[in-house]
């Protein structure tokens, strides 16, 4: 008898599914069982990606060939990782550790400027173009049209100042001594608190909802595993 | 060093060297001290003592003995007689020795009979006084510094004794304090001058002329004073008449005084009622022996009487006369502040007559022997003894002066004994036993502070009254206002008697020999006189720890108490219930969910309908992707995790399903998580199979490390960001990537993402090197809404949300292929469904229990 691969997968498949489906008992050991050979199997895999699809491609194929041609002009570009590389490990030695900043500063450094940039002018100045623009052209559009673009413009603008209105902790000492935000203030973010609301709700029903159709679709995989298992597929 | 050769220290015990003289820790005089803790006082011989004396006192004694008066200090045989007055005398004997050791005339020497005295070898006065202060053994005297002939005076082995001089006389045997003139003890040796040339000659020569002398017995007259110290012979006077004193052989050197003097006492018939003996005798007792001697030989051997013993000196012997059985206690007292004998005139008392017979040539002590009547010697019964020497009131009084003694040499008068003695009417000597015990005095009495009488004045003896007896004697000895009655003691001597029995109302006190249990004078009887207010009367009072408190403070105690309790005790807080997890409801829903979803799928019912409504951001996408040409490249960036995979490609598979059915793209699939590459294979051999098996071809270039980095690099320069495919064949050269060099030469670029900060990254990073390059993002159900913005900036050309878009593109166009969301739509339906009733549910019980609580708050307020 030989037994399909898929038959296999899908009895790990099944099993893993009702042992991580227990933990409507609450916390047991079939529970943390799945959970660590997820997590065994997951960094496993990651490190084989890491390996096969990055270092070895991109640092040691490169780093070899250069040594077998010759041609270290280009191999000027890969001392810095391999200095990284080396900077990094140093982190086994407590005494050594200080150089791995070196690197470490060096990718936190590159990463927030990558990461400011992307964020000044694929989030922040778009957003804020898309904000003011939202009632350019409302006025040459049909009456209706116009209103709902007024309006909707009206509650995203709305919406936008009050929650950045809400997140807003400046406040000044009163007579009385108590330490309050101004009124306006605090009326904007008390309406911002609202769309903050909304939106944290939206969120969670999406969550809700990604999680509902995992489980239908784990569910009907056992199913039909088990159908096709007994033949009633 | 030999533990046994150590000595141990009486007072703390601490073993000390034996050559250690004091304890090395306590100072405590180890042995041979003057006296050890717990030790009874032991009566020492006074004669012993004499160079502790004040030199007055010893020239007093000294003196005293030469002027012929020996026989009353007699040193009593290694024993100390319990009289006192000897020693009194002892100075002055010891003095008029030591100053008028050079003057002794010749006549008295010859009389005596005893060779002329070696000069007495004067006590170094310092030593003396030092001796005094230590009260060392080893600070006394030794007997070499004893002048020769009144060493040769003492008794024999009188010197190996040590003696308390000045307690001896009252821790006497008999205990009694006895005047110095009493009659001298019976069961006590009397004085022997020893045989030897030491003698002086004087004292020889009495002792000789001593038989001839007939001495009148003195039956129970004791001379304690005269029987205690090795007395050189005072230089009195020899009678005519067989006198104790002097021999009958009148050397031709006898002054004209002397000789007056012994044919008064010839005449006189009475003797001295001081020296009476208790027995009633009024003649002295060494009187009466001076009488019995005159007619004895001094050779011959007479049985000597009881009180004789063979230390008897024989001049004294055949003196006669016997002597008073009763042992005089000698006790040298402490030397009064009297002035020392002078020769200044002021004669004692017993050589100076009284004033009131001043006229009198006879000594006072010579009349009294003559008014006695008593067979006297000549020398001794003078008739001029007219009246008997008044007992001195006070020892200032002045003493009588003798007229007959006027011309008397100073060392003479000085040592003329006190007139109360021979001038004491006919009166029975106080018995033995009359005598007043001494026995409550305590034993040591070097710290017994001086009366006034002792220190202050000149002893009354010396003076010529004679004081009344002490204070403690039994009124009985006042019947002669004049004489000194039995027992009586003079002021002087009252006064020298120990604290004791001076503190008047102390007699119980001074009786009190209790030991000394602890403290430095452990072993010690009788040693601080428990003075009045200072003796502990009664055991004492034990004082209760208890408070004493009453109703009414136990009441306020009470209620502190119950404050401060209450102030400790642990404050119950009071919680709100919480709301515990409901595991009965999360089974319940649990329950219901997975059952629905079972039927559903088991059944595969598709009665809910599908949304019919088409959100804008579904359709631009759907729009956009269908705008792309044919066989154009399309990037797709599969960012979602493996959890999601089910969603996801129920999301997915409509749309890819569409592209491919129509347009045909080259799929170039990347990832920017490691999982990627993976999920592609399984999206592309999963609901995309049917294309597949169609040779449908896609390219996957796996993952892009870096994070938004790596997107950014791959965005700038796809090639060198990703050279290699996942089977590592260099991609840019593959059919599927022809033409393409840039982001912005793709078709389009999709976007499948769980994550909203992947699309982000996505969006922001490619922003400036996507160009026109629209781009559709197929988004979780739970990233949809975060991604909105981006559609509503234009950033993002659609969206498709989770199994909702997917259902609707399935639905709407993709004639319902490939089927999967449609299959889950019921279930999810429902699935939501439950969901909204549950919150709704919930939120409605929560705002009822609310409004339940609100009352009672509003009441407990």
């Amino acid at each position: 008898m030989i037994f399909s691969l898929d038959i296999v997968t899908g009895a790990l498949g099944f099993l893993f599914t009702v042992m991580i489906l227990s933990y409507l008992i609450g916390d047991n050991p079939l529970f943390k069982i799945a959970v660590y050979l997820f997590v065994g199997v997951a960094s496993g895999y990651a490190a084989a990606i890491v390996i096969w699809q990055v270092l070895i491609p991109k640092l040691f194929l490169p780093t070899l060939n250069i040594i077998q041609t010759g041609d270290y002009t280009r191999g000027i570009l890969l001392v810095a990782p391999w200095l990284g590389i080396g900077f990094i490990l140093m982190k086994i030695s407590p005494r050594l550790a200080g150089t791995a900043r070196i690197t470490m500063a060096y990718l936190v450094g590159v990463g927030a400027a990558v990461t400011l940039v992307g964020a000044l002018t694929g989030t922040i100045i778009p957003q804020v173009e898309a904000t003011m623009n939202f009632f350019d052209g409302a006025i040459f559009k049909p009456a209706a049209e116009m209103i709902e673009i007024a309006f909707s413009g009206s509650v995203i603008l709305l919406g936008t100042v009050t929650s950045l209105a809400y997140f807003h902790f400046g406040a000044r000492q009163k007579v009385d001594g108590s330490t309050r935000r101004s009124g306006i203030v605090n009326l904007l973010a008390w309406i911002g608190r609202i769309f903050i609301g909304s939106t944290l709700g939206a969120v969670f029903a999406g969550v809700y909802a990604a999680a509902l159709t995992a489980l239908i679709e784990r569910i009907s995989s056992i199913v039909n595993f088990l159908m096709s298992l007994f033949g009633l597929a | 060093m030999i533990m046994a050769d150590m000595v141990k220290c009486p007072l703390c015990g601490t073993m000390n060297p034996p050559d250690q003289k004091t304890c090395e820790r306590c100072q405590t005089p180890l042995s041979g001290g003057s006296f050890q803790t717990g030790q009874a006082p032991v009566r020492k011989d006074t004669g012993e003592l004499e160079p502790i004396l004040p030199e007055w006192l010893r020239d007093a004694r000294e003196t005293a003995r030469q002027s012929g008066l020996d026989e009353r200090f007699k040193q009593p045989d290694q024993q100390q007689p319990a009289a006192s007055s000897a020693d009194l005398l002892a100075g002055l004997q010891s003095q008029s020795a030591s100053e008028d050791e050079e003057e002794v005339p010749d006549w008295l020497a010859s009389i005596t009979g005893v060779s002329k005295s070696k000069p007495k070898e004067e006590p170094a006065e310092p030593t003396g006084v030092r001796w005094v202060e230590t009260g060392h053994k080893d600070d006394f005297q030794q007997e070499e510094e004893v002048p020769d002939w009144l060493a040769g005076l003492q008794a024999p082995g009188a010197g190996e004794e040590k003696k308390d001089e000045l307690t001896s006389g009252w821790s006497s045997e008999q205990g009694s304090f006895q005047s110095p003139f009493q009659s001298i003890p019976e069961s006590e040796a009397p004085f022997t001058p020893p045989a030897s040339d030491d003698t002086p000659d004087w004292l020889k020569q009495m002792a000789a002329e001593a038989g001839e002398v007939k001495n009148e017995p003195a039956a129970d007259s004791t001379l304690d004073w005269f029987s205690q110290t090795p007395a050189a012979p005072p230089s009195v006077p020899k009678a005519d008449s067989a006198t104790p004193f002097f021999s009958s052989a009148e050397s031709a050197e006898t002054p004209d005084w002397l000789s007056q003097l012994q044919a008064d006492a010839a005449a006189s018939s009475a003797s001295q009622e001081a020296f009476a003996a208790p027995s009633g005798s009024d003649t002295p007792d060494w009187l009466s022996k001076l009488q019995a001697d005159v007619n004895t030989d001094p050779q011959t051997e007479e049985p000597e009487p009881e009180s004789f013993t063979a230390d008897t000196p024989d001049w004294l012997k055949n003196l006669g006369g016997t002597p008073s059985r009763e042992p005089a206690s000698f006790v040298e007292p402490v030397p009064a502040e009297s002035e020392p004998f002078a020769s200044d005139g002021e004669l004692p008392s017993w050589l100076a007559p009284e004033e009131s017979k001043k006229s009198d040539s006879t000594p006072i002590w010579l009349k009294d022997q003559s008014e006695t009547g008593a067979d006297m010697p000549a020398w001794l019964s003078s008739d001029a003894v007219a009246e008997p020497p008044q007992v001195p009131q006070q020892a200032t009084d002045v003493p009588p002066i003798d007229d007959g003694l006027i011309d008397m040499p100073d060392w003479l008068k000085s040592v003329t004994p006190e007139p109360l003695i021979f001038n004491e009417p006919a009166q029975p000597a106080p018995s033995v036993d009359e005598v007043p015990q001494a026995t409550s005095a305590p034993a040591f009495t070097d710290d017994v502070p001086a009366t006034d009488g002792l220190f202050t004045e000149m002893p009354d003896w010396l003076s010529n009254a004679i004081e009344t007896p002490g204070k403690s004697l039994p009124a009985e000895s006042t019947s002669a206002p004049d004489a000194l009655a039995p027992n009586a003691l003079p002021d002087w001597l009252e006064a020298m008697r120990p604290m004791e029995q001076a503190i008047p109302g102390s007699a119980a006190l001074m009786s009190d020999q209790t030991l000394e249990q602890r403290g430095g004078l452990a072993g010690l009887q009788g040693v601080l006189p428990a003075g009045t207010g200072f003796a502990p009367t009664s055991k004492p009072k034990s004082y209760s720890n208890k408070l004493s408190v009453n109703d009414e403070q136990m009441k306020h105690a009470g209620i502190f108490e119950q404050i401060l309790a209450a102030e400790t005790a642990p404050e119950v807080l009071i919680t709100e219930r919480t709301l515990g997890a409901s595991r009965g409801l999360r089974w319940a829903l649990s329950a219901i969910l997975i059952g629905v979803i079972l039927i559903t799928s088991f059944l595969g019912t598709q009665f809910l309908s599908v949304p019919v409504g088409v959100p804008n951001e579904l359709a631009f996408a759907v729009s956009v992707a269908q705008a792309i040409p044919e066989n154009a490249p399309v990037l797709v960036a599969m960012d979602y995790d493996a959890s999601r995979a089910g969603e996801m490609e129920a999301a997915a598979a409509p749309l890819f399903d569409n592209l491919l059915l129509l347009k045909h793209p080259r799929l170039t699939f990347i990832a920017s998580n490691e999982a990627g590459s993976i999920l592609t294979e399984r999206f592309m051999n999963g609901p995309l199979a049917f294309h597949i098996q169609n040779g449908v071809s896609y390219l996957n270039l796996g993952y892009l490390a870096g994070g938004q980095v790596g997107i950014r690099a791959f965005a700038q320069d796809p090639l060198t960001a990703m050279p290699l495919d996942i089977t590592g064949q260099p991609a840019w050269t593959l059919p599927m990537l022809q033409d393409v060099r840039s982001l912005n030469q793709f078709a389009l670029i999709i976007l499948i993402t769980d994550d909203a900060n992947a699309a982000r990254a996505w969006i922001e990073q490619t922003q400036d090197a996507r160009g026109v390059v629209p781009v559709v993002a197929i988004a979780s159900a739970q990233a949809a809404p975060l991604i909105q913005p981006y559609y509503d900036s234009g950033q993002v050309a659609g969206v498709i949300s989770g199994l909702y878009g997917g259902a609707i593109v399935e639905r709407q166009y993709n004639n319902g292929r490939p089927g999967t969301s449609r299959g889950y739509w019921d279930a999810y339906s429902i699935g939501m469904l439950l969901a909204l009733l549950s919150t709704l549910g919930g939120g409605f019980v929560n705002w009822g229990l609310g409004l339940r609580k609100q009352p009672v708050a509003k009441g407990g307020k």
